[in-house]
């Protein structure tokens, strides 16, 4: 059952490079990073981030920050896809929006109400805000989505997971539209701590360079948050509506390391497995492919296994890049986040370069692209998602 | 210092965004869009501003913004 393909119809992006596609395209072609140091992780030991700038605050009272990005990039998609959700049949759109951490900084403040003022202090709307369900959830209120509706969550993966979910529902018949992302906002003195703690995150002194995939001098991730969204049809129901395609997802493979928590296999099993899927799901080869959005996380481990991986299944000599140079990680975001810029690699026949790569480490044998994007036609994009607990995704953009 | 009215308008405002320009007396929790959960933290919200203790069964039997200005000058009275 390979050649399925899924119309992206509607792209939506928030995150530290901007709120919208052309804030986030023109920043992550441009290769220039957003690290900084946060004066809200004030008196930890990793005190940089990647925030997104100026979000507005409306309806903060009731909806958790991961939730507002969810909504904003929805909005943005929704409206790119032409869709009125006043005038469709609401049966027949889904919502699978992902995330790792939920509401994590409404349950942390609610945490301190307990413990602070007692029990009859804790919000009311402490789970309502704080769920991981709960971006689906509003995004599905808010847009009168009343077809089948998840929050799929596979770590640093869920917001790839939620397209590759997405594209299976419409193959099956599921729905007619889907709407699919991620969506997180773990930028908070606790998520900071425990990231810390593992020694996952960048120390670097200089916070602006802190996100350097791929080069000798990484040394760790840098937090960020926002969200990626598409709008999903299959192919017939854009052209039935004479939608715009803008990109295509004609391959999803998901894997699991089953090896270890939070370190990758050190051959990259689960990785190779979820690529191969993918692959075999389009009916291509790693040949066909001619751009890789990596993974790229910064942290040395990632940086090596996930290189072989490429090398080995798709080729020494395709064009790679990782984008969290530009936005850091925004985990359970990254992996819609970084869909997006892929299907809109292909669409515009430009490789964006890994921003703060200066110095490749040669471990990493593959044709990384740095300082400058790289233009020309991609037909195929390959983008890797990695979450902990090994949960792997791989999905195939075309143009 | 104002009204207890003004400064129940306030709490709601600074709790869940709402106009003070849409609040009278009059208003009801539907009116100014309050759920029933979001009642519940408004008497929360009341609680911490005030320190007065409205229960959530107490707060469940309003259902106009006057009666919940009566409430809290009945407990802000019982204080003295």
């Amino acid at each position: 059952m390979t050649g399925f393909a899924a119309a992206i119809t509607g792209i939506g992006l928030v995150t530290s490079a901007g709120v919208g596609v052309p804030a986030n395209w023109d920043r992550v072609v441009a290769g220039q990073g957003t690290a900084a140091v946060d004066p809200e992780l004030d008196g930890l030991p990793v005190r940089i981030s990647c925030r997104v700038p100026d979000f507005a605050a409306d309806n903060a009272w009731k909806f958790d920050r991961y939730t507002r990005f969810a909504l904003a990039a929805a909005q943005e998609a929704l409206r790119q896809a032409g869709l009125d959700p006043s005038g469709w049949e609401g049966s027949r759109v889904a919502v699978v929006i992902g995330s790792g951490a939920g509401g994590t900084a409404s349950l942390e403040q609610q945490h301190r109400e307990l413990l602070e003022g007692g029990p009859s202090t804790v919000s009311p709307l402490t789970l309502p805000m704080g769920l991981l369900n709960m971006a689906a959830g509003q995004v599905a209120i808010e847009f009168g989505a009343t077809g089948p509706c998840l929050a799929p969550c596979t770590a640093c993966a869920s917001g790839a997971t939620a397209i590759g979910i997405g594209r299976d529902m419409l193959r099956l018949g599921t729905a007619d539209i889907v709407i699919a992302g991620g969506a997180e906002a773990p930028v908070t003195p606790f998520y900071s701590a425990a990231f810390a703690r593992m020694r996952a995150l960048s120390r670097n002194a200089d916070p602006e360079t802190a996100s350097r995939p791929f080069d000798v001098a990484r040394d760790g991730f840098v937090l960020g948050e926002g969200a990626g969204v598409v709008v999903l049809e299959s192919e017939e129901h854009a052209r039935a509506r004479g939608a715009d395609t803008l990109a295509r997802v004609i391959g999803y493979g998901a894997s699991a390391d089953a090896h270890h928590a939070t370190a990758p296999h050190p051959e990259g099993r689960g990785a190779r497995l979820a690529v191969q899927a993918a692959l075999a799901d389009a009916g291509l080869t790693g040949r066909d492919v001619g751009y890789v959005n990596a993974h790229g996380t910064s942290t040395p481990m990632n940086d090596r296994v996930e290189s072989a991986v490429i090398r080995d299944l798709i080729g020494a000599d395709v064009p790679v890049s990782s984008t969290k140079g530009v936005t850091g990680h925004p985990l359970g975001a990254a992996g819609a986040i970084e869909a997006a810029f892929a299907a809109l690699a292909v669409r515009h026949g430009v490789v964006p370069p890994t921003a703060n790569l200066t110095d490749p480490d040669p471990v990493a044998d593959i044709d990384l692209v740095f300082k400058a994007a790289r233009t020309g036609r991609i037909d195929v994009a390959l983008s890797n998602s990695f979450g902990f607990g090994g949960q792997n995704t791989a999905l195939l953009l075309a143009a | 210092m104002g009204t207890t009215f003004e400064s129940v308008v306030a709490v709601l405002a600074k709790r869940f965004d709402i106009d003070p320009a849409e609040v009278s007396r009059e208003s009801s929790f539907d009116d100014i869009n309050l759920d029933s959960l979001s009642q519940i933290e408004f008497g929360t919200a009341l609680n911490k501003a005030f320190a007065v203790d409205i229960s959530d069964d107490e707060m469940a039997e309003l259902s106009v913004i006057g009666e919940v200005v009566d409430k809290l000058d009945e407990k802000l009275a019982e204080k003295v």
